[in-house]
């Protein structure tokens, strides 16, 4: 299925809420090439004083809930509603960078009107190798070879 | 009579195969990479109410 429409609204929502994000995870791997799936968006946020001010607008701008669904493991906070799953992360697991350095390798990509900051696929494997789940391992080898090909294709 | 140690060939017809299949996945990433940013949103998928989901 085409996320245009779905991400569109994401990062209207994103704008909205003035909530700085990038996309990381199996949809940042897509749309860096790799032929990956996946039900929801995962982003690293810019974490500040003002995050949850900024996440309870951003959840409001798309009609959606937002839950701590890990607490106490984790600080993700799960947004979302009977059409969009949005997951956003404090820092990207296993990446130890920075947001400012996370955001220095993003590419920004164009979705409609809208505009939304993309991880490197480097960055996406680093994680993945990191988080060492299965679902995670499964894909390691699609997007090691996306990273070899993209590569050949820049030199 | 067959050492147990001794690694067990993998039939020509499997090599076939996943020879075959790692070709298409490296045509598949070109075919993607051949595509600007923005056209390569076919991605998501969706949950079914039965279990499961499709894209």
């Amino acid at each position: 299925m085409n996320a245009s429409t779905y991400l569109e609204r994401v990062a209207r929502a994103l704008r909205k809420a003035r909530l700085d994000a990038i996309l990381v995870g199996n949809a940042a791997a897509a749309i860096q090439g790799a032929p990956v799936s996946t039900l929801d968006f995962d982003f690293v946020i810019r974490d500040t004083p003002r995050s949850a001010a900024k996440i309870r607008s951003f959840a409001l701008a798309l009609s959606a809930s937002a839950i701590v669904p890990y607490e106490g493991a984790s600080r993700m906070v799960r947004v979302s509603s009977d059409e969009i799953q949005v997951d956003l992360l404090p820092r990207l697991y296993g990446v130890r960078s920075s947001f400012e350095s996370l955001r220095s390798r993003s590419i920004a990509v164009r979705v409609g009107s809208e505009t939304v900051r993309v991880a490197s696929l480097d960055d996406v494997l680093k994680s993945k190798r990191a988080a060492g789940r299965p679902k995670d391992l499964a894909v390691l080898p699609i997007l090691e070879d996306t990273l070899r090909e993209k590569k050949k294709r820049e030199a | 009579m067959k050492r147990r140690s001794e690694k067990r060939k993998k039939p020509a017809k499997r090599i076939a195969f996943e020879r075959a299949a790692r070709r298409m996945e490296l045509e598949m990433i070109r075919e993607r990479l051949a595509r600007p940013p923005e056209e390569r949103m076919d991605f998501l998928r969706v949950r079914l109410p039965t279990g499961g989901s499709t894209l």
